[in-house]
C-alpha cells in the first residue's frame, strides 16, 4: 500500500512538472508579435577567483513557428582555456512532455573558425533538434568551467524582436575580496546578498511582451533590460591585470605589446632610406604606410593571448603578413624608427560600434588601427588593407570612441566622421537622342568616401564583373555598355572617377500619342518603409552622404517637349533633397540633389521620415512628355 | 620477359595511332622539380579576356597510382603538384593552401609528404621562403573531416607560390576527381593515372577545352613489401609480385577561368574535369567482384542493404501503422492521399539529401519523427506498398548535385522520391515538405531524369520526372480611379503547381494577417490593403486570394494628362538575362506562365488618349511567347500581358533569343495607359 502510494505520488509530481511546459501556459499577452517565448532561462555565473568560474545555464525556449526555427541550432563554443562539464538538450511536445533527450555524445564537436582566419583555438559543440508540428519547447542546458577571465556574461534577456520572455534570471556570485562591476539598463540596481566569504547578485524579469519588427530599427537596446558585468582583477591566459576602467585595461595592454616594436637591421636601413631625405612628418608617415601596403597581407591566426597580444615586428618583418595588431604594431615600429610616436588603438569595428564611455570591457573591441597624433592634426592608418588610401577610416572605424593605447594606459578618443561632404557621388549624364528615339549616353560619375568604398572593388575588377557589377546596379534596363573606365582621381584620396559609354535603344516609352521619358535615369529611390503606428523603437539613418546628378539631354530635331515636371524642394533634419528641370534649345536638363544626414532618431518622428522618402520617390520616378512631330 | 617487352611494344604501336597529336607524350608533359623556379616564369602571364586575372596557375599536375600499406590493403597515392602566380592583390589568398583529409573507422586517409613555398625575384635571382612551422596549421574540423592549412610568407603581386603534396588513401572505391579548369587562368593541367590490372574503374570526362590523351599504354609493375598482422606486430609476411598497369596521361593548355552563369544547375556540371568511380575488381585468387557494373548490380545491392532495402520491406508494422487511418473502402487514390497526408505531417525533414536512411526501421523514423529525405520517402513507399498500392523509389542527382551522368554510377545519386503507379498513372510523391502536394517535390530534385527502382523487378531505368504541368500565375486586376489620382480596385491572384507550393511556403512564415500583408505591400509604395479576403491555400496545387486594395502615387500628372503603368506592380522591370555572353545552357526547371489581366474603368471626365498598340513576340519554335493585348469596350478597357515559357531547357546559343523576348516584354510592360482630362 505504502509503496503504491509512493508511485502515484511520484507519477503524480512527474505528471505536473511535464505539464509545466506545456504551450497553453503562456500568458496571451505573450504570444502576440512573437514567433518564440522563452519560457525559463537561468544564468549562474560563480566566480571562484580572478581566473576562475563555473557558469550553469538553463534555457527553455517555445518555437512558436517556422521563423523562430534558429533557436533549435543550439550551440556552445569552447577553447583550451574552457572546459565543458555537463551538455544536455531535451525537446518538449506542445503538451509539455519530453519526448526526447540529448546527451553531451549527440552533439557534433567542430572547429569554430572565423571566415576571416587562418586558424584559431575556438571549438564549438552543436546540435540541431528538427520537429514536424509547432509548437514545440526545446530545453538547452551546459556547465562550463573557465579557466581564464576577461570578459563576463552579459544578460540581455529580451535580445531579439518577436521574442518574448515569461522568466529570466542571472545571479552572479563572487569571493567577498573580488569587486564585480556592472552596468545596468531598465533594471533596479540589486541588494547585494552573502556573507564574508561569498557575495551574490541577482537580476530577474517576468514577461516581457515581444516587438513587432520595426523598419530601419536602432535596436532594442534603448528599451529592453540588460546588464554589462566585468572584473575588476582578472587573469587571462596566465596574465592577470585590472578591467576597473578603460585606463586600467589600456595599461593591460600596454604590457602586452611593449617590447615588441624591435625592427631587424635591414629593416631599419630601409626605413632611413625612405624617409630621411623628407622633412614633413606626414610625408614620412605617408611613405612607410605605403611601404607596408606593398609589402604585407591580412593573415589572422588566434591563440590564446595571441587573440589580444600582437605577433613581434620582427616576426611580420620576415614573414610580411599578420592580423590588425600585428600590422598596426609593425607600422607603429617603423614610424618609432623614423622618430615619429603612434599609439595601438582599440576599435569596435561594425556599423554601431564605438566603445562604451561608462563602462569598460575587453569584449567591445574586435579590431586594432594606428593613432599618429602630430602638430596640427592627427593621422589615423588602418594597417590591415593593402588598399585603403593613406589617412583614411571607413564606415568600420570612423566616427567613434576607441581606445588609445599608451604607457600611461587607455584613453577614450573619438575617430574623424565622415560627413555628407566626404562621402559623395557626384554623376553628370548627357544623353544623345537620335530621331528614331535611340540613346548615346555619357556617364561621368565621382564617388569619394563611404561612396568610394562601394565602388572601390570595379578598379580591380575582371571585364566581366565590371560589366555584371554595373548591369546589377543600373535602374534602367536594356541598356548596353559600351565602354568602361574607372581611375583614381587623386593619389592617396578615397576618389574614384567613372566613366561609361552606353546605348539604350528606344529611350522613350510610348503612351497614347505621346513619348514618355523618365528624367532621372539612374538613381532613383525606390524604397519608401510603410508608416508604423505607435512605433516603439528609434530609426537610424546609417551614413552620412551627399549625391548630386545632372542629366543633359539632347533632343531629335523631330521632337517637341510637351511637359516637364516641377521643381520639388524639401528639407528636413533627415536630409535634404531638390530636383528640377528647366528647358534650352534642344535640350531638357534635369537636376537633382540629395544629402542625408547619419544619426539615430527618436521612434516619433518615423512617420516624418517616410514622408520625405515619399516626396522624394515621387518626385524621382517623374518623366517628361514630348510629341513626335 | 622477351614476351613481356613484345606486348608492351605492340600496345606502344598501336598508341601512335590513337593519339591525334602529332607531339609524342614527351613533349606535351612538363617536367617540374618543385624548388626550381625559373625567371621566365615571372614573365608569364595569362591572355585574352582572362588578362586581368588575380593570379594564374602556371601548372597543375596530378599523378594517381596504387600499392599495398602495411595492413595488407590496397590504397592509393595521390600526388599533386601546383604552381600558382599572384598577379594582384586580390589574389593573396592563393597564398593559403588547404588540403583536406578524412578519416573513418574503416577508412583513412593522411598525407604523406607536403612541401609548400613562395618565390620572388631579388635583384636578378629567385629567393626562395619555405613554410615555416608556424604557419602550418591542422583545423580538426570534426570527427571525420581535418584541413591542412598552410600559408605562405612574403607575398607580393608578382609572387609565384608552389606546393606539392601527396596522399595515401585507403577510399580505393572513390579516387578524388581532377579539375583542369578552375576560378583563374590554367596554363598547363596534366593527370597522370596508373590503373593496377585487378581494378576496373569507370571514367566520366567533361570538359570546355581541348583535353588531350597523350599517353595510353600498359606497364608492368612491381609490387613487393611486407604486411604487419594487426594481432600481432612481430609476425609479418612479406610479398613481392609484378602486375600490368593501365597508364593514361591527359593534358590539357592554356585552359580559361572558369566563371559562373545564372539560371544553370550547378558550375560542376560544366567545369572541365575527370572522376573516376570503381566498377570492380579482379584479384588473383579472388572472385571478380562487381561493385557497379550494371544497373540492376546496383540495384541487387541497394535493396541487400540495411540502409535502404529493409526499409522498404513491407512488415506488420507497416501495417499496423495504416491500419490506424486507413478504410479498406478508401479508393486506392484516396488511401494513397491519405498516408501522403499523414507522412507529411508526421516526419520533419533535417534538410539532409541522401539516399540512404540514416535510422534503422520505419518505426524508429516515426517515434524519431525527423529524418532525411531517404528516411522520410522510404517510408511513405514502404507505408504506400503495405496498403497495396505499388510504389517504387526514384533516384535523383539534385540540380546542385550536378548532372547524373547516366552510366551506372550510384555515389552520384542523392535524393529520392517515390513513384506510384495506380491505373496507369505515375504520381511523384515526395513527403519530406508538409506543402509539397502530389507531382509537386523538392525544387532541387528537378534535374529532368530520375532511375526508378523497381522493388518487385529488382530493375533500374530511366524516366523523365520534368514536370508536365506548367506553373502559372495568373493576376486579374480591376481597377478605377478616384478624383484625387488613386486607384481603388481589387487584385485577384490565382497560382498553381509550383507557383501555388511558393505562395503557400511564403504564408506560412507570417503569425498572423496583418504581417502577411506587411509583407506584401513592401516595396509597392502607395499600396494599401484593405481587405485580404477568400484566401485558399488548402486544395492541393492552387492557391488563391483576393484583395480590396488602394494604391497611392502610382497615377501622375503631366498637364492635362494623368498616365501610369497598367501592369501596376506586376511588371517585369529587368532583363533577367543581362550578360554579353552566355556558356551554359540556361535551365529554368519548370515551365512556367505569368498571365496578367488589367481591367479598368475609366472615370468621367477623362478619355483615353490612345490605346497601346497590341504585340506578339514568340520563339521561332513556339517555345516561349510574350503577348500584349488591348481592348476597349465603351468605358471599359481590358489589357492582358502574357509570357509562356514551355521549354524547360534552352542551349546556350539559344540565350540570346531569350535575351531578346526579355527585351520586349520589358519595354512593353514599361508603356503607360494616358488619359486626357476632357
Amino acid at each position: 500500500m505504502r509503496k503504491l502510494f509512493f508511485l502515484i505520488l511520484l507519477f503524480y509530481s512527474s505528471f505536473l512538472k511535464a505539464q509545466e511546459y506545456a504551450t497553453s501556459n503562456i500568458p496571451d499577452s505573450l504570444l502576440i508579435n512573437a514567433d518564440a517565448v522563452i519560457r525559463k532561462e537561468t544564468r549562474e555565473f560563480t566566480l571562484k577567483s580572478p581566473s576562475k568560474a563555473i557558469e550553469k545555464y538553463d534555457l527553455i525556449v517555445t518555437i512558436l513557428n517556422k521563423n523562430a526555427e534558429e533557436y533549435n541550432n543550439l550551440g556552445l563554443s569552447y577553447d583550451k582555456l574552457s572546459r565543458i562539464e555537463e551538455l544536455s538538450a531535451s525537446l518538449i511536445n506542445k503538451e509539455g512532455t519530453v519526448i526526447k533527450e540529448f546527451k553531451t555524445s549527440d552533439f557534433t564537436d567542430r572547429s569554430l573558425i572565423s571566415s576571416f582566419s587562418i586558424y584559431e583555438d575556438s571549438r564549438a559543440k552543436v546540435l540541431q533538434i528538427n520537429y514536424p508540428t509547432y509548437p514545440y519547447t526545446i530545453k538547452f542546458s551546459y556547465k562550463i568551467n573557465h579557466n581564464s577571465l576577461l570578459s563576463y556574461p552579459s544578460w540581455y534577456p529580451q535580445s531579439d524582436f518577436r521574442l518574448s520572455v515569461q522568466k529570466s534570471t542571472y545571479e552572479l556570485s563572487h569571493p567577498s575580496e573580488m569587486k564585480v562591476r556592472f552596468k545596468l539598463n531598465k533594471l533596479p540596481i540589486p541588494a547585494v546578498q552573502g556573507d564574508d566569504k561569498t557575495k551574490s547578485i541577482k537580476f530577474s524579469i517576468h514577461n516581457l511582451k515581444a516587438y513587432a519588427i520595426e523598419p530601419l530599427s536602432a535596436g532594442l537596446n534603448k528599451i529592453t533590460p540588460w546588464a554589462l558585468f566585468g572584473p575588476t582583477n582578472f587573469e587571462y591566459d596566465g596574465s592577470s591585470g585590472d578591467l576597473s576602467d578603460w585606463n586600467a585595461y589600456g595599461k593591460w595592454l600596454y604590457n602586452l605589446s611593449a617590447g615588441l616594436d624591435v625592427l631587424p637591421n635591414d629593416i631599419k636601413i630601409k626605413v632611413h632610406e625612405l624617409t630621411d631625405n623628407l622633412t614633413n612628418e606626414k610625408d614620412k608617415i605617408r611613405v612607410l604606410y605605403k611601404y607596408l601596403q606593398a609589402k604585407s597581407r591580412y593573415v589572422s591566426v588566434q591563440l590564446g593571448i595571441g587573440g589580444l597580444k600582437p605577433f613581434e615586428a620582427t616576426k611580420v618583418a620576415q614573414n610580411n603578413y599578420g592580423d590588425c595588431k600585428a600590422l598596426s604594431n609593425y607600422m607603429l615600429a617603423l614610424l618609432k624608427e623614423a622618430n615619429i610616436k603612434s599609439y595601438l588603438t582599440v576599435v569596435g569595428a561594425n556599423p554601431k560600434g564605438g566603445l562604451r564611455t561608462d563602462f569598460a570591457s575587453a569584449n567591445q573591441a574586435n579590431h586594432m588601427i594606428l593613432c599618429v597624433p602630430l602638430q596640427k592634426d592627427t593621422v589615423w592608418l588602418e594597417c590591415t588593407s593593402q588598399r585603403s588610401p593613406f589617412n583614411y577610416l571607413g564606415s568600420f572605424t570612423e566616427g567613434r570612441n576607441v581606445l588609445l593605447i599608451s604607457p600611461s594606459g587607455g584613453q577614450i578618443v573619438k575617430t574623424p566622421a565622415l560627413k555628407p561632404s566626404d562621402s559623395q557621388q557626384l554623376r553628370k549624364i548627357n544623353v544623345f537622342i537620335d530621331s528614331l528615339g535611340n540613346a548615346r549616353i555619357k556617364l561621368y560619375t565621382q564617388y569619394t568616401g563611404e561612396q568610394f568604398e562601394d565602388i572601390q572593388h570595379q578598379l580591380y575588377n575582371e571585364i566581366k564583373e565590371q560589366k555584371d557589377y554595373i548591369y546589377s546596379t543600373l535602374q534602367t534596363p536594356n541598356v548596353r555598355i559600351e565602354k568602361i573606365n574607372y581611375s583614381l582621381a587623386e593619389k592617396d584620396m578615397p576618389k574614384i572617377e567613372e566613366n561609361l559609354d552606353l546605348t539604350l535603344d528606344n529611350i522613350f516609352v510610348n503612351g497614347g500619342n505621346n513619348k514618355f521619358v523618365t528624367l532621372n535615369l539612374f538613381n532613383k529611390k525606390s524604397y519608401v518603409p510603410e508608416i508604423v503606428p505607435d512605433r516603439k523603437t528609434d530609426f537610424r539613418i546609417s551614413m552620412n552622404y551627399h549625391d548630386y546628378d545632372e542629366v543633359i539631354y539632347e533632343l531629335p530635331k523631330n521632337y517637341k517637349v510637351e511637359f516637364i515636371p516641377k521643381e520639388t524642394q524639401i528639407k528636413t533634419d533627415f536630409g535634404i533633397y531638390t530636383s528640377s528641370t528647366t528647358m534650352s534649345d534642344n535640350k531638357i536638363i534635369y537636376k537633382r540633389e540629395q544629402k542625408m544626414f547619419k544619426s539615430t532618431y527618436p521612434a516619433e518622428k518615423f512617420n516624418d521620415l517616410v514622408a520625405f522618402y515619399k516626396t522624394i520617390y515621387k518626385a524621382d520616378k517623374q518623366k517628361a512628355v514630348l510629341v513626335k512631330q | 620477359m622477351l614476351k613481356k617487352l613484345h606486348k608492351t611494344c605492340f600496345y606502344l604501336t598501336i598508341l601512335s595511332f590513337c593519339l591525334s597529336k602529332q607531339l609524342s607524350a614527351q613533349e606535351q608533359t612538363l617536367k617540374v622539380k618543385f624548388g626550381k623556379v625559373e625567371i621566365e616564369e615571372f614573365k608569364q602571364k595569362p591572355s585574352g579576356k582572362d588578362s586581368l586575372a588575380n593570379a594564374v596557375m602556371l601548372f597543375d599536375i596530378g599523378d594517381i597510382s596504387f600499392s599495398i600499406n602495411n595492413n595488407g590493403r590496397w590504397v592509393y597515392k595521390f600526388s599533386r603538384h601546383k604552381r600558382i602566380k599572384i598577379l594582384s592583390k586580390d589574389g593573396y589568398n592563393y597564398a593559403n593552401f588547404e588540403i583536406p583529409i578524412y578519416k573513418s573507422s574503416n577508412l583513412k586517409e593522411e598525407i604523406s609528404s607536403v612541401s609548400v613555398a613562395s618565390y620572388n625575384i631579388v635583384g636578378e635571382k629567385v629567393i626562395q621562403n619555405k613554410v615555416l612551422k608556424d604557419e602550418k596549421f591542422t583545423d580538426k574540423y570534426n570527427s571525420y573531416w581535418t584541413i591542412n592549412k598552410y600559408t605562405l610568407s612574403n607575398i607580393q603581386p608578382g609572387t609565384i607560390v608552389e606546393i606539392k603534396y601527396e596522399i595515401i588513401s585507403e577510399d580505393t572505391y572513390d579516387l578524388r576527381s581532377w579539375y583542369f579548369q578552375h576560378e583563374i587562368p590554367v596554363l598547363h593541367s596534366e593527370l597522370t593515372l596508373a590503373i593496377p590490372e585487378y581494378f576496373q574503374y569507370k571514367l566520366n570526362s567533361q570538359s570546355l577545352v581541348n583535353l588531350d590523351l597523350v599517353n595510353n599504354e600498359v606497364i608492368s609493375q612491381n609490387h613487393s613489401g611486407s604486411i604487419t598482422s594487426s594481432s600481432d606486430s612481430y609476425r609479418s609476411q612479406s610479398y613481392n609480385f609484378m602486375c600490368n598497369a593501365t597508364k593514361r596521361t591527359w593534358v590539357a593548355k592554356n585552359i580559361f577561368a572558369f566563371k559562373n552563369e545564372p539560371f544553370i544547375t550547378t558550375s560542376d556540371d560544366y567545369i572541365t574535369k575527370i572522376s573516376f568511380e570503381l566498377q570492380s575488381t579482379t584479384f588473383p585468387n579472388d572472385i571478380m567482384r562487381n561493385y557497379s557494373s550494371s544497373w540492376q548490380k546496383i540495384v541487387e545491392n541497394l535493396l541487400e542493404l540495411e540502409s535502404f532495402g529493409e526499409l522498404v520491406k513491407v512488415n506488420n508494422s507497416s501495417k499496423n501503422i495504416i491500419s490506424g487511418f486507413i478504410n479498406e473502402a478508401d479508393s486506392t487514390e484516396i488511401k494513397m492521399q491519405k498516408i501522403y497526408n499523414y507522412l507529411k505531417k508526421s516526419i520533419k525533414w533535417n534538410e539532409k539529401t541522401s539516399i540512404y536512411a540514416s535510422h534503422k526501421s520505419i518505426k524508429n523514423i516515426i517515434d524519431q519523427k525527423n529524418g532525411n529525405c531517404s528516411d522520410i520517402n522510404l517510408t511513405l513507399i514502404n507505408l504506400l506498398n503495405s496498403a497495396n498500392i505499388k510504389a517504387n523509389p526514384v533516384l535523383i542527382s539534385t540540380r546542385s548535385n550536378g548532372r547524373h551522368p547516366g552510366i551506372p554510377l550510384i555515389s552520384r545519386f542523392n535524393y529520392i522520391i517515390a513513384a506510384v503507379d495506380i491505373n496507369n498513372k505515375r504520381y511523384f510523391l515526395d513527403a519530406t515538405n508538409p506543402n509539397y502536394f502530389i507531382n509537386c517535390f523538392y525544387e532541387d530534385a528537378l534535374n529532368h531524369k530520375g532511375l526508378l527502382v523497381d522493388l518487385t523487378s529488382k530493375e533500374g531505368t530511366w524516366i523523365p520526372i520534368e514536370p508536365e504541368k506548367t506553373s502559372k500565375t495568373t493576376i486579374t486586376n480591376i481597377f478605377t480611379l478616384n478624383n484625387d489620382a488613386q486607384l481603388t480596385g481589387s487584385i485577384n491572384l490565382y497560382k498553381t503547381n509550383y507557383e501555388a507550393f511558393y505562395a503557400k511556403t511564403k504564408l506560412d512564415r507570417y503569425s498572423s494577417k496583418e504581417d502577411y500583408i506587411k509583407d506584401y505591400t513592401k516595396n509597392k509604395s502607395g499600396l494599401k490593403v484593405d481587405d485580404l479576403k477568400n484566401q485558399n491555400s488548402e486544395i492541393d496545387g492552387v492557391f488563391a486570394e483576393t484583395m480590396a486594395v488602394t494604391i497611392d502615387d502610382l497615377v501622375e500628372e503631366a498637364g492635362n494628362l494623368l498616365y501610369f503603368n497598367p501592369l501596376l506592380f506586376e511588371r517585369t522591370k529587368e532583363n533577367p538575362f543581362k550578360s554579353d555572353e552566355r556558356l551554359f545552357p540556361v535551365d529554368f526547371a519548370t515551365p512556367k506562365e505569368e498571365n496578367y489581366k488589367f481591367i479598368f474603368n475609366i472615370p468621367d471626365g477623362y478619355s483615353l488618349e490612345k490605346l497601346p498598340t497590341p504585340i506578339l513576340y514568340k520563339l521561332e519554335d513556339n517555345s516561349a511567347l510574350f503577348s500584349y493585348t488591348v481592348i476597349q469596350n465603351d468605358k471599359q478597357i481590358l489589357i492582358n500581358s502574357k509570357i509562356l515559357i514551355s521549354g524547360i531547357v534552352y542551349p546556350s546559343e539559344r540565350y540570346f533569343e531569350l535575351k531578346e523576348l526579355f527585351k520586349n516584354i520589358v519595354n512593353k510592360q514599361s508603356e503607360p495607359i494616358v488619359l486626357k482630362k476632357l
